[in-house]
């Protein structure tokens, strides 16, 4: 023989719990569809994430900022991805919970259960925020470095120029005033009338 | 029908009165009888997902053998003055449940 029994007169709160809980079974397959719509969307909106890193359009080629600003780049770009992913999955939790939770049908369960979730929410909400204004402010940070790191100096490719007269190797400068100009060494230019250029080629090395 | 009584339906709470649970099949049935008409009733206990479930707290979604809940005649029979869209089918009374086992 159980000896449990609540207070002595219910009211009509309780009586409303109860009346909810005993509604569960008859909504349970609607709900369960709907969660697994909101998480089906929720993780094609996660791709939506990936993004991010277009976001970071300073240079088309990172490649071309010196390695050092180019780690920092990345490492601000990861923790920044990974502050929206968290502010993501912390506000889908909130949103739409775990799926396959039961509970009791009975109106005590689900007033509990329903505090819980408000609690929990309540909770949640802010760190998710937290998160996505962390992570937009990094993906900033991330943009801001890429357009204000200095160019590297790339190594320019020899040209090989053949004309009528000879073949002669160097970085190439420029056209001025209808003359091929090339640097041939340190201190010393050559150039010839592009007229007489039969040929240009770039070469490993002169 | 067994000492049922025809009384106006009016949602009146009821001191607490005892129920016995039995299994049928993979089921739990609730056997009451309604202290204010006498109707007998008959109710499915168990489980459901609630409309978005959670397991968060763990201590608030352990799934208890039993715990007393608030019971509204289902006596099934008619009463006057029941509204159209009175979610149970009784005369109205409710009461908290005191189970004798299950």
């Amino acid at each position: 023989m159980a000896d449990r029994a609540g207070p002595a007169l219910p009211t009509r709160d309780d009586l409303r719990w109860a009346r909810l809980a005993r509604e569960l079974p008859f909504e349970e397959l609607e709900a369960a569809r709907k969660q697994a719509e909101q998480w089906r969307n929720a993780i094609g909106g996660l791709t939506a994430l990936l993004g991010v890193a277009a976001l970071v359009r300073g240079r088309n080629d990172l490649t071309s900022i010196p390695s050092n600003w180019r780690v920092s780049v990345a490492l601000v770009l990861a923790a920044a991805f990974l502050s929206l992913l968290l502010a993501f999955a912390l506000s889908a939790y909130a949103s739409f919970g775990r799926p396959g939770v039961r509970i009791r049908l009975n109106g005590s369960a689900l007033r509990r259960w329903s505090g819980a979730r408000t609690r929990q929410i309540g909770r949640l909400v802010p760190v998710a925020a937290a998160a996505a204004a962390l992570g937009i402010v990094l993906t900033g940070v991330a943009a801001f470095l890429t357009w204000f790191a200095p160019a590297t100096a790339g190594p320019s490719r020899p040209y090989a120029v053949r004309t009528a007269t000879g073949q002669q190797c160097g970085e190439l400068i420029g056209v001025d005033r209808g003359r091929m100009v090339l640097r041939t060494g340190p201190n010393s230019l050559w150039s010839t009338p592009l007229a007489e250029v039969i040929s240009i080629s770039e070469v490993k090395a002169c | 029908m067994n000492g049922h009584q025809p009384v106006e339906y009016e949602l009146v709470p009821q001191p607490p009165q005892p129920s016995t649970r039995v299994r049928r099949d993979d089921e739990t049935v609730v056997l009451s009888t309604c202290p204010r008409c006498l109707g007998p009733m008959a109710q499915l206990d168990g489980e459901a997902a609630p409309a978005k479930g959670i397991r968060f707290p763990r201590r608030h979604t352990a799934v208890p053998a039993w715990e007393p809940d608030v019971v509204e005649c289902q006596c099934g029979l008619p009463h006057p003055g029941r509204p159209e869209n009175a979610p149970a089918w009784g005369c109205g009374a409710f009461w908290n449940e005191l189970a004798t086992g299950g």
